[in-house]
């Protein structure tokens, strides 16, 4: 209830009258007992606040003594520069106009109170905002508690946000200011409140004003922190047996500063444990579990060199080959985590981002029809990509080089807001990369936003940030630390992926992703070689081995020598095994299912001719199994575990293979079924897909039946387990894109290296490995199904019909094919061996 | 107590309306039902009752693309004409939903009275898109309602799904295939999508069906870390069975890092429930993914929770086809009616 006040148009224009150098200019605010105005004194030449507030409304002795004068006079005894202490107190006296006034004067605060700048600027009230008002109030609280001073009218009316721009070139450019100290009990209404209580409601206002959807995962968990810890129980207990740091600001603040890195070992704790060496298959599965992750990661990955070189890098290969799991891994991030980061061992600064945030944020991605929208999924991913740099950067910075982070931090911050061309927001700690970090998040939601209305002309798309911005802001960082002194920043961009990230999306992209600087190097992970599009919207062309380096980890696998090959598979299992919390009754993949070294394919082509099957078992067949799809093997050894009664079944045998041989191979038989089964049901192509790779299976398979391998010793059967084209093809569009959802999901593994028997540069599609017991073919690489481009049209768009044509029902089939063939084109024989250089089959024995 | 509450906390705290099972549903000419033309008996369960009054009002009739023979359109426009009903028609892509919201949006912008959306021959991604599209408007979802009609007969019946189960414990390649067939694709609508800042791990929060197709598809392309499996109970105890036939067909005992719940296929509020839990538990860690593939009342409480709370993303199996769309399921039963108005102030909220 305002009293006593009188018209605040009577001081407006006029000078103090105890204090004539000091003319009121205009009004500011009124609270209960007192205006407030803005005033300029002439001596000081400077703005002042002055406070006026009715004798009436203050305090006195029982004797009439001024007792209020005291009670204004305890700020002083604060050294805070956070505190505004009044400078003088003067009487304003006015018979004639019925005026009886007090006037403090006080420094005048440029800026809003915090209900104004809520109310006006809710948008900015950010979780780093919040932080860092709430560390200033605890400051002031720890040094008016060492001095016995309490406020009594603690609220978001009397804390300012001051901006000092105009006079200060050095400090932070805003800060918190808190002013009204000793104005309750020097006030004849005495609220006596708690300063406690009062900070916990003016939390709470400014709680209320954040947009908690929009918080990242650590926000999200200070934000519960503040809420549950400070507002619930820290702030509002003043009882501090139930709760020993309440009323105590030194520890009250230090519990708060504790809270970022809370929050980092919160992330790390995952309670992901293996139950067995078969859980989680997949770095998917893994999840964040970034201990999980780093046991489980082996450093014998093939191809890891490559992926790890100063270059820009296409990784391409079947899923579960591993490309998640070591992108994380090389992420500064994660080596933070598992406390890998010490800076000895930091070779480059790793960010890793998974790509379905961005099919998230622009589903079916189509080029825009305005230019200026062409932007926008540039902004969204540099503002991703340099917030979790960011982020990460300080986390390292403030655990392995406080002193420096602290020191260049704000200079970096003004730098980095000049090259995002943004301006910071007008608060104190906009000079923070956590400041920073806040707004490319808002930066990205924008991006995403503005996307729905790319072709709307009506719609404003803003300022984005273009092409170069990343680079420049990298440089910045470069060249502000010290710390980061030849440490390059590889961005590690996983799962870049046509269809999900679509081609426009890429060609919009890649003017970022493809280019080459000596301290930016991007790694994309794509499902297949066709699933990254090598151009971009300005119809730049990207080279390979010029641009970029395409590395196919299907083809590292599939041409590996088995040596290393070995060791990378039983490297994994050994430590998955030792990971595994419930005793496993084994320590090497060798003693569960055994080593069988002696393989000859021809022998095993001949006993699939003689109505045989194969039995597949052993180490060295898990071996041959793996086109790099190392989720397979170890789900695949994990269902002979299943199917022999499991561990404790396995327990009780004394003799090595633990396994026996009949398990092993109804596991791998079986899960070449399933792969097919799940294939049926993926979108679109799913059904179309099984039929062509069973289409092909069956032929292969009448081939090893009935036709014989001509210039090989001993004629043995013809084995085929990949398809040669005998020219560069030109598919339809239909048949286009069932080859490339064949090499999508890594039915086929297309290799483009070596020529065909015309002398042509054509891809040769590799039947993915496991599925060879399937179809009952032999691991041998020495035979092709040798095709015509329109042949190969046929078994794309009509595999049924192609089975019909090609598929041998016994052996007079297949002389009568070969025939046909001699006399159609003289000097080719079909199915035609191959019998060019540079091929190998990489099983030892064959 | 001081108290902050998030987008969450005050849509846990709504006391939620309930279900209303009715016999007939009056409207005047100042109410609008917004009817689809899908396949099934129950699309027109509610058209049907209302123009029993006699009182002309209006309908928007949403067509399917791609066009099946079985739609109802062709009935929706003889009724409508038949009662001297005003229709509008508005056309839904399947295969490309995208923006539909605003559509629907501008064509129900003039009405003055009522809108009632019969979910009961509607998609369910459509069902999420309309009622999210709703929280929008600055009047939220004042004067809006859901009806649903229940049919007489849902297939597969017991027999036929055990049979199918049987085959597939003798060779787990077969593919049960009961209602659709296969996945188009799994849909992404931007207005259905968050740009929350992304977090490192995925869950997939998935309604099993008997189409086990849905859930591979999903797994294969969104390939999540985790996963909350809300599975059904039918409201008719005579349904059960389909539970247990849900899990085995999916083989839900056989996932990895998944933590299953259930909710009734009727009961939204269960639903609700189970994706309040989900989001108090995981929503800081993870970022989830809804698939709405469960019920269509269960499509109606992701529809208001995304409504409400939108920093979840929403994913759909779309159906390649359906097998046999005249006996997907037959009749007409219960009339079930639900008001949205109690959601607005906390849809509006967020």
């Amino acid at each position: 209830m305002r009293k006593n006040l009188p018209d605040k148009e009577f001081f407006v224009g006029k000078q103090i009258p105890a204090r004539p150098d000091v003319t009121i200019t205009r009004f500011v605010d009124s609270g209960n007992d007192a205006h407030l105005f803005k005033a300029h004194s002439d001596q000081l030449a400077r703005d002042v606040a002055c406070k006026i507030i009715p004798r009436a409304n203050l305090v006195h002795g029982p004797d009439g003594q001024a007792t209020w004068r005291a009670e204004v006079h305890k700020a002083d005894a604060l050294q805070s520069k956070t505190v505004v202490k009044f400078e003088d107190i003067k009487e304003w006296k006015a018979e004639a106009d019925q005026i009886d006034c007090v006037v403090l004067i006080s420094e005048f605060v440029e800026g809003q109170n915090l209900r104004l700048f809520i109310n006006s600027k809710r948008a900015e009230v950010s979780i780093s905002f919040v932080m860092l008002w709430l560390e200033t109030m605890l400051n002031v609280f720890n040094e008016m508690k060492l001095r016995n001073i309490s406020h009594g009218d603690i609220h978001w009316g009397n804390i300012l946000v001051e901006d000092r721009s105009s006079y200060d070139l050095m400090g932070p450019r805003y800060v918190f200011r808190v002013t009204d100290f000793g104005v309750a009990d020097a006030t004849s209404d005495q609220r006596f409140r708690d300063d406690y209580l009062q900070l916990a409601e003016v939390l709470s206002h400014l709680l209320a004003a954040v947009d908690y959807q929009s918080l990242s995962a650590k926000d999200k968990y200070i934000f519960n922190k503040l809420r549950h810890d400070f507002l619930s129980r820290h702030l509002t207990e003043n009882d501090t047996t139930r709760d020993p740091i309440a009323r105590q600001p030194d520890k009250l603040f230090r519990r708060l500063k504790e809270i970022g890195t809370e929050f980092e070992k919160w992330a790390a704790e995952q309670p992901a444990q293996l139950l067995s060496p078969f859980d989680f298959l997949s770095c998917e599965q893994i999840g964040d579990a970034p201990a999980l992750l780093r046991a489980l990661y082996s450093d014998r990955f093939l191809g890891l060199s490559e992926i790890e070189s100063r270059n820009n890098v296409v990784v391409t290969g079947p899923r579960g080959c591993g490309k998640t799991t070591v992108f994380r891994s090389l992420s500064l991030r994660q080596k933070i985590r598992v406390n890998e980061a010490d800076p000895s061992e930091i070779k480059y600064i790793g960010v890793y981002y998974r790509c379905d945030d961005l099919y998230f944020a622009f589903p079916r991605y189509r080029l825009p029809t305005r230019t200026e929208a062409f932007d926008l999924p540039i902004h969204f991913v540099t503002a991703t990509l340099l917030a979790e740099l960011l982020d990460a950067l300080e986390v390292w910075g403030a655990q392995h080089f406080q002193e420096e982070f602290k020191r260049v931090e704000s200079q970096a911050a003004i730098k980095m807001w000049n090259v995002l061309n943004l301006e910071p927001p007008h608060e104190p700690g906009s000079e923070t990369f956590k400041a920073l970090v806040v707004e490319l998040e808002k930066q990205r939601r924008k991006a995403a936003e503005r996307q729905r209305f790319a072709n709307d002309s009506n719609r404003g798309l803003g300022k984005n940030f273009g092409v170069e911005v990343l680079q420049r802001a990298c440089g910045v960082l470069l060249g502000s630390f010290s710390f980061l002194n030849n440490k390059p920043f590889y961005f590690f961009i996983d799962d870049y992926s046509i269809p999900k990230v679509t081609k426009d999306l890429q060609a919009d992209l890649n003017r970022l992703l493809m280019q080459r600087t000596s301290f930016c190097f991007f790694k994309l992970s794509t499902e297949s070689p066709v699933s990254f599009c090598k151009s971009d919207i300005d119809e730049k062309t990207y080279v390979e081995n010029r641009e970029f380096v395409l590395h196919n980890l299907g083809l590292v696998y599939l041409h590996s020598k088995p040596t290393p090959k070995m060791g990378f598979i039983e490297d994994v299992f050994r430590r998955r095994i030792s990971k595994t919390v419930t005793a496993f009754p084994v320590k090497e993949l060798g003693e569960l299912i055994g080593s069988n070294p002696k393989q000859n394919n021809n022998d095993y082509a001949r006993k699939i001719r003689g109505t045989n099957k194969i039995q597949h078992w052993g180490k060295e067949t898990l071996c041959k199994l793996c086109s790099g799809d190392i989720h397979y093997v170890i789900g695949v050894v994990g269902d002979m575990v299943k199917s022999a009664g499991g561990p404790a079944e396995i327990e009780k045998v004394t003799t090595v293979p633990r396994l026996g041989p009949e398990f092993q191979n109804r596991a791998i038989r079986g899960a070449a079924g399933n792969f097919l089964k799940n294939l049926r049901a993926f979108p679109r192509y799913g059904e179309r897909l099984v039929a062509i790779v069973e289409s092909f299976g069956n032929v292969a398979h009448s081939f090893i039946k009935y036709r014989d391998s001509k210039n090989e010793k001993g004629n043995p059967p013809h084995q085929d387990t990949r398809i040669e084209p005998y020219e560069l093809f030109v598919l339809s569009d239909e048949a286009q894109r069932l080859y490339d959802e064949l090499l999508r999901y890594s039915v086929f593994i297309e290799d483009f290296r070596g020529k065909s028997r015309r002398g042509k540069v054509v891809p040769r599609l590799y039947l993915r490995r496991f599925l060879i017991p399937h179809f009952n073919l032999t691991f041998s690489m020495r035979d092709s199904i040798e095709l015509e481009p329109a042949d190969f049209e046929l078994f794309l768009l009509d595999p049924r019909k192609f089975e019909d044509t090609y598929r041998f029902r016994n052996p007079q089939d297949a002389m009568d094919a070969e025939e046909k063939t001699l006399k159609d084109k003289p000097g080719q024989q079909l199915p035609l061996e191959l019998n060019e250089g540079g091929d190998h089959d990489p099983s030892p024995n064959s | 107590m001081i108290q902050v509450q998030t987008p969450d906390e005050r849509l846990a705290a709504l006391k939620k309306p309930a279900v209303e099972t009715i016999k007939k549903l009056a409207l005047n000419s100042e109410d609008c039902l917004v009817v689809c033309a899908g396949f099934e008996d129950r699309a027109l369960g509610f058209l049907r009752t209302a123009t029993s009054f006699k009182t002309p009002f209006n309908v928007l009739a949403i067509q399917y693309l791609p066009l099946l023979k079985e739609n109802k359109s062709l009935e929706i426009r003889k009724i409508s004409n038949q009662a001297d009903l005003i229709l509008d028609e508005v056309t839904y892509d399947r295969e490309d939903p995208a923006g539909f919201g605003v559509l629907f949006l501008e064509r129900i912008h003039a009405v003055r009275g009522r809108t009632i959306i019969d979910i009961s021959g509607m998609s369910r991604l459509l069902i999420v898109q309309l009622l999210v599209a709703l929280s929008y408007r600055d009047q939220g979802f004042r004067d809006c309602f859901v009806a649903y009609a229940e049919a007489q007969k849902y297939s597969p019946n017991q027999e036929e799904t055990e049979a199918m189960l049987a085959k597939y414990d003798l060779d787990p390649a077969f593919s049960i295939l009961f209602l659709s067939s296969g996945v188009f694709d799994v849909t992404v609508v931007s207005e259905l999508s968050s740009s929350a800042p992304s977090s490192g791990q995925t869950r997939l929060i998935v309604f099993p069906t008997l189409d086990a197709d849905q859930m591979t598809a999903l797994r294969a392309e969104l390939q999540p870390s985790r996963y909350t499996v809300i599975e059904g109970i039918p409201p008719n105890p005579r349904n059960k069975w389909r539970i247990g036939a849900i899990a085995a067909i999916n083989r839900l005992e056989e996932m990895p890092n998944t933590e299953r719940m259930k909710a009734s296929t009727l009961d939204y509020v269960e639903t609700l429930n189970c994706l309040l839990s989900v989001y108090r538990e995981h929503g800081i860690r993870d970022r989830l993914l809804i698939s709405p593939t469960g019920s269509k009342m269960q499509a109606v409480a992701v529809g208001l929770f995304k409504a409400c709370v939108n920093d979840v993303q929403i994913v759909y199996p779309t159906p390649r086809g359906f097998l046999f769309p005249d006996s997907y399921t037959s009749g007409v039963g219960a009339l079930h009616f639900l008001s949205l108005t109690p959601f607005t102030r906390n849809g509006n909220a967020s």
